[in-house]
């Protein structure tokens, strides 16, 4: 035989002989553990040691009353679940939840300040503990594998018959995670969650709603390539209609949408949240982000007051007066944090209104005797 | 022309029988022959073990065994993880017959965590230190002028939380990565020979670090790279600890 | 320690970039903008607008040295790959000394640095001109905690920044009384 011919021989034998078994994989089951010489166990040796990661990391939110509220929504769309799964609260600004194979749940703080109610919150949980149910991602990990090889060998032979080597395959830069599903498997934990949702209840229409919201931001956005959430879980586009047709399919019967116990336990966090997504930079996705939390009509005066920073951070043609109006609109309500009069200060100062400036500094440290900025903004006023 | 590769060698039961006749004239790198690279640093701060045999933390070592897919994917592999780290435990056992060590084996508080809440920023300012030794002592590109000839890296006051916990004189860290061919990836590498395209096969990786908890000066650190060896076996984690462990300066 | 390690690394593969090089213990000239005084060896890493000085190795501890920041800089480069260029933190001309100090913040969280928090903003002369002086508290990726501290003052619209940090462990301490005598020695050009 010519070297091509039994390189090719070589391969086929060796392909036929080595493809890892995918089997059936079947539903995992409550409390299943997998044994420990399959792949499985090595993707949730590698997901048990970032799990021990995060929690050393300082990111996970550790508020009872939060933790409390997610992990109880999550048992109630999944009780056979509920013990295995473990919900952790990180701290980071995009919307973004995962669910790892072995029972991780990450929610992040970016997703708690955006969805409206909990229906939208148990859309995404539901979704999410699909990934887990079917094993999604063992499965995944398992067509990479396959995948990957095949092509290799194909090189090769290709190679052996003189087409010369293809381009080197990329690594996978870490699994579990980082892994996106396939469009059939969002496809099916859309579906399946979508189903888990409205049988506890939940007003089904919220899902399309929330989809709607996220797109809205990210055509907005600056940088609509970065979305964390859409990366993994591809198929944006054709979401938002199936959605809408799943709603239309189930009954008529009433539904709940239960925003206040959201708000509970998610509304002291909002200060916190809105600096972070600030932090972005990414003024078009935060100017959408703020309408949509301004149509709830709750805390008028930190939205107000985060409306003026996004303003003067931006910096364009006419902001600084918007921000200006924000600012002195937010304190208008009442309930303005007292960062607005020191950002109201700052902003008379630039504008050579030195008088306007020394009265709200000196509002300032009315209301924050303990400001840490303190012997700065008395600097301030000497100066002016 | 045939580049070394290690074969999979299995527990779990695989169709590797035939495989491993066709492939038994493949040349397996053998640690005796030299494949085994080490390179070591002493401190150059005053250094002397106490008389009488030393007390060693043995702290849980960070280990993770994979297999080497076909297309170069290291897929963790838990049973052979677990097996090193049992075969790695038994083997440390010898090391310490042969320095008078006294192991103190690190016990966390909860079983499900790997270490106790108070020495986490401990164990994380040491995973920095290890990371500046080898950027800057073992990458030639990147040494620091004001460190050549000497080597003083220290965790400083940062070590007590794991003095104040444990009798110890010592600390020792230990890092262990090998990855075991597949049986498609070895036929790769065969077949690469073909082609006279080299390709790696699996690898073994280690460092080791050696903490004086008194001062928190990293008093020793060595490196372990080979291709050949098997961590899964106490035969072969032996090896591995005697090239890697050998020159412990206790 | 793949957080560590990684940057550099990618750093040396891609960019080929400088090596260390030797800071005697004299008066070091920072750009065309100030001169300070070291008083002890350290190593040193010009990268972009930013003159690096560590002891020990940056994922340790590490003086940043910013001469001159210009209005529309940045205080670190984006990440290779990344498409970050557009929302990254940006110094402007006329920014308060209130603004500088979220600038840095900021900055330092988009680098990767998570919980950052800067405290206890106050002036401070900065050779003989008027700056500031603040602290600041981080943690890495992983969650290894470090403390910083800056100063630094805006002369003629453009900024002069030093910004000294080390893991709240053993190395920030280590150097700070060195990085005191620094501060205390800074003389503008």
């Amino acid at each position: 035989m010519r070297p091509a011919g039994r390189a090719l021989a070589l391969c086929v034998l060796l392909l036929a002989a080595g493809c890892a078994a995918q089997g059936d994989i079947q539903d995992i089951a409550p409390g299943e553990v997998p044994p420990l010489e399959t792949d499985e166990a090595g993707l949730w040796m590698v997901m048990d040691r970032a799990e021990q990661r995060l929690r050393a990391s300082g990111r996970v939110v550790e508020d009872p009353a939060l933790k409390g509220y997610v992990r109880g929504v999550v048992c109630d769309l999944s009780p056979d679940y509920c013990d295995d799964i473990r919900v952790y609260i990180v701290r980071a600004a995009e919307f973004n939840a995962s669910m790892a194979p072995n029972g991780t749940l990450h929610v992040w703080t970016g997703l708690l300040l955006r969805v409206q109610n909990e229906a939208q919150l148990a859309f995404v949980l539901g979704h999410e503990l699909v990934h887990y149910q079917r094993r999604h991602t063992l499965k995944r990990w398992r067509t990479v594998r396959n995948t990957t090889d095949s092509l290799v060998f194909f090189n090769f032979a290709l190679a052996g018959a003189g087409v010369g080597i293809l381009a080197p395959l990329v690594q996978l830069a870490a699994l579990g995670g980082v892994l996106s599903y396939s469009r059939d498997q969002e496809r099916e934990a859309d579906e399946l969650g979508f189903a888990s949702m409205s049988a506890a209840g939940y007003e089904p229409k919220e899902a399309q709603k929330l989809w709607d919201m996220l797109l809205a931001e990210r055509e907005a956005s600056a940088d609509p390539d970065r979305d964390i959430f859409f990366s993994t879980h591809p198929g944006e586009k054709e979401r938002s209609e199936s959605l809408a047709k799943l709603a239309a399919e189930v009954d008529g019967r009433s539904y709940q949408v239960r925003r206040e116990p959201l708000l509970a336990v998610t509304l002291p966090h909002h200060d916190g949240w809105l600096h972070d997504e600030l932090q972005r930079r990414d003024y078009g996705r935060f100017e959408v982000m703020l309408d949509y939390l301004q149509e709830a009509g709750e805390e008028t005066g930190l939205l107000l007051f985060y409306r003026g920073e996004m303003h003067r951070l931006r910096g364009a043609e006419d902001d600084d007066a918007k921000a200006l109006q924000a600012y002195r609109d937010a304190i208008a309500t009442g309930k303005a944090p007292p960062e607005a009069q020191r950002a109201l200060g700052l902003l008379y100062w630039r504008q050579g209104r030195n008088d306007d400036a020394r009265t709200a500094f000196e509002k300032y440290l009315v209301l924050d005797p303990a400001a840490e900025d303190r012997a700065m903004i008395e600097h301030y006023l000497r100066q002016l | 022309m045939w580049a070394s590769a290690r074969v999979a060698v299995g527990l779990p039961a695989t169709r590797m029988g035939r495989v491993r006749r066709a492939f038994s004239v493949l040349v397996v790198c053998a640690v005796a022959a030299g494949c085994a690279q080490t390179k070591s640093f002493q401190t150059s701060r005053d250094f002397a073990p106490p008389q009488g045999g030393s007390r060693v933390l043995l702290m849980p070592p960070d280990i993770e065994i994979s297999e080497l897919t076909t297309a170069g994917l290291e897929e963790p592999n838990a049973a052979w993880t677990l097996a090193a780290r049992s075969s790695l435990g038994v083997a440390m056992a010898d090391v310490a017959a042969a320095h008078d060590m006294t192991l103190v084996p690190y016990r966390p508080r909860e079983p499900e965590a790997a270490y106790d809440a108070a020495h986490l920023q401990t164990v994380m300012l040491h995973e920095a230190v290890g990371g500046a030794v080898l950027l800057h002592k073992y990458v030639e590109k990147l040494s620091l002028p004001t460190k050549k000839d000497i080597f003083d890296w220290s965790l400083g006051e940062g070590a007590a939380p794991l003095r104040s916990d444990y009798d110890a004189d010592y600390a020792l860290f230990t890092y262990f990565r090998e990855s075991f061919a597949s049986s498609g990836r070895v036929a790769l590498i065969v077949v690469g020979a073909i082609f006279g395209v080299g390709v790696p096969g699996g690898r073994q990786v280690a460092f080791a670090s050696l903490v004086d908890l008194r001062t928190g000066d990293i008093v020793w650190f060595n490196t372990l790279v080979t291709g050949g060896g098997d961590l899964r076996t106490v035969a072969g984690a032996g090896t591995a600890l005697q090239s890697l462990l050998g020159e412990l300066p206790l | 320690m793949r957080r560590y390690v990684v940057p550099l690394i990618v750093c040396l593969a891609l960019f080929g970039c400088a090596q260390f090089t030797l800071v005697e213990a004299k008066r070091q000239e920072i750009g065309n903008a100030y001169s300070v005084a070291a008083q002890r060896t350290w190593n040193r890493l010009k990268e972009g607008n930013v003159e690096l000085w560590t002891a020990d190795g940056p994922g340790l501890e590490s003086l940043r040295f910013y001469a001159g920041l210009k209005d529309g800089e940045r205080l670190f480069e984006p990440r290779p790959g990344s498409n970050d260029e557009e929302t990254l933190p940006k110094y402007r001309s006329g920014m308060t000394v209130t603004e500088v100090m979220e600038f840095v913040v900021d900055s330092l969280t988009r680098s990767g640095a998570s919980q950052v928090k800067g405290h206890e903003l106050r002036p401070s002369a900065f050779g003989a001109a008027d700056g500031f002086r603040f602290e600041l508290s981080f943690a890495s990726a992983t969650g290894l905690r470090y403390e910083g501290t800056a100063i630094g003052a805006v002369v003629e619209n453009r900024l002069h920044l030093i910004i000294y940090s080390g893991t709240e462990l053993y190395y920030f301490p280590k150097y700070r009384e060195d990085v005191e005598r620094i501060f205390a020695s800074i003389q503008l050009a």
